[in-house]
């Protein structure tokens, strides 16, 4: 068991020392011109112009697998909802988003406890990309690429675009230390997260074609 | 002048909706216990409609389901994208395009509710249940079962759950659940089989 204990707290130093080294290797990256994170250097994942957009979900949290159709909406200039619907039909949550804020409007009496809704509604908000919008923004380039450097409260947002300004990838750190991964492919038609630390969550999105 | 015409145009599909109180309901409750009893096998193919109020949007999903006497239940999605759910007494299967789950009925209660909700539905018999205050009503076309459930924890998801039979009372042919918010799901059952042959192998998702 001591054994254990040890392996576990080795393999987290090193897991603690690669995500800082990341953050510190990004953060010391060059900045070549600042700006504003908007809708047109970054193209939301929920559109504006009022049409829905439907994803097959798949979520894993606290050992628990759930997935259903997520319907995104923008509803007024002002809110959009992101619903969790499972393929019975029954509604598992409903998110509000208004501003640069994710609040829960409904959940499921059997999810609703605050530790998982608070983990979902965070980490929805990095991956819709919410966290990045109206936000300063450090453009950097090195080796590897040019990147947005954006500060969110406490947490900092690396962003990795393509030509038509569509994220491809998206790291958060929380600090320094803690961080999510996040993969965007073919114009949001998938939507890869992985969360590291503690709370592990992983979140797959696969847009339905009509 | 446009406004009379109107109601005039409208007015005979508005009477054929509406329904009124079932003046016998024991008979109309032992022609669907007859009915749930004699019911050995069903198999149908079902349109569902979830509708979301807030957002004035419908998501609608098909597929094909088998029952068969007791307890088992193979409930499959083919659109927008395959998922399956099969009942087979205490165990529950569901599998989707990347990972098949096995759960214990027993162990877990939302899949013990959401067993006995599913089963009752196709079978027509839950009212019998206790879970539900239930309002007999018919029209020209149908028999509606108004089910008000009771349970505190079941009244903060479920408002009631309309179930619709036709008027030979032979099976379930509509369902609607209406949620507190007045988002409802509709589940039509089309191409019906009743007592067909099926065989036990399909209750499983292995």
């Amino acid at each position: 068991m001591a054994r254990l204990r040890i392996i576990f707290l080795l393999l987290s130093s090193i897991w603690l020392f690669n995500a800082s080294c990341s953050y510190n290797r990004l953060a010391k990256t060059k900045t070549i011109s600042t700006s504003v994170v908007t809708g047109e250097n970054l193209i939301p994942v929920i559109s504006d112009n009022g049409t829905s957009t439907r994803y097959k979900g798949e979520i894993d949290v606290l050992n628990k697998h759930f997935t259903g159709i997520i319907v995104l909406k923008q509803t007024d200039s002002q809110t959009k909802h992101m619903v969790f619907v499972t393929e019975l039909g029954m509604r598992m949550f409903d998110f509000i988003i208004k501003g640069d804020s994710v609040k829960a409007d409904y959940v499921f009496d059997a999810l609703n406890k605050p530790a998982l809704v608070n983990v979902l509604t965070q980490n929805f908000r990095d991956i819709l990309l919410i966290s990045s919008q109206n936000k300063n923004c450090e453009y950097k380039q090195d080796e590897t690429g040019a990147f947005n450097w954006i500060k969110d409260h406490k947490n900092f947002i690396a962003v990795w675009k393509d030509k038509r300004n569509f994220a491809t990838e998206v790291k958060v750190f929380e600090g320094n230390k803690k961080w999510s991964l996040i993969n965007y492919e073919n114009s949001y038609a998938t939507i890869k997260f992985k969360r590291f630390g503690l709370v592990k969550l992983k979140i797959e999105l696969n847009k339905i074609k009509e | 002048m446009k406004n009379i015409l109107l109601l005039i145009l409208i007015a005979p599909f508005a009477f054929a909706q509406n329904f009124k109180a079932v003046k016998d309901t024991a008979a109309l409750r032992t022609k669907i216990e007859q009915m749930s009893k004699a019911s050995n096998s069903i198999e149908s193919d079902f349109i569902q409609e979830k509708n979301l109020s807030m957002l004035s949007e419908k998501i609608v999903s098909k597929g094909h389901f088998i029952f068969k006497k007791e307890n088992l239940l193979r409930w499959e999605y083919n659109s927008p994208y395959k998922y399956l759910i099969v009942i087979n007494k205490d165990k529950i299967w569901i599998k989707d395009d990347k990972k098949t789950s096995k759960y214990d009925m027993n162990s877990n209660k939302v899949f013990k509710e959401i067993n006995d909700i599913m089963i009752a539905c196709v079978q027509g018999n839950i009212f019998k249940s206790g879970k539900f205050k239930v309002n007999y009503f018919e029209n020209e076309k149908y028999y509606k079962l108004e089910l008000l459930p009771l349970q505190k924890n079941m009244k903060e998801s479920l408002k009631k759950i309309n179930m619709y039979f036709d008027k030979n009372v032979t099976s379930v042919s509509k369902l609607d659940m209406i949620e507190p918010n007045d988002d409802y799901t509709t589940l039509e059952f089309i191409n019906k089989k009743l007592n067909g042959p099926v065989a036990d192998n399909i209750f499983t998702a292995k």
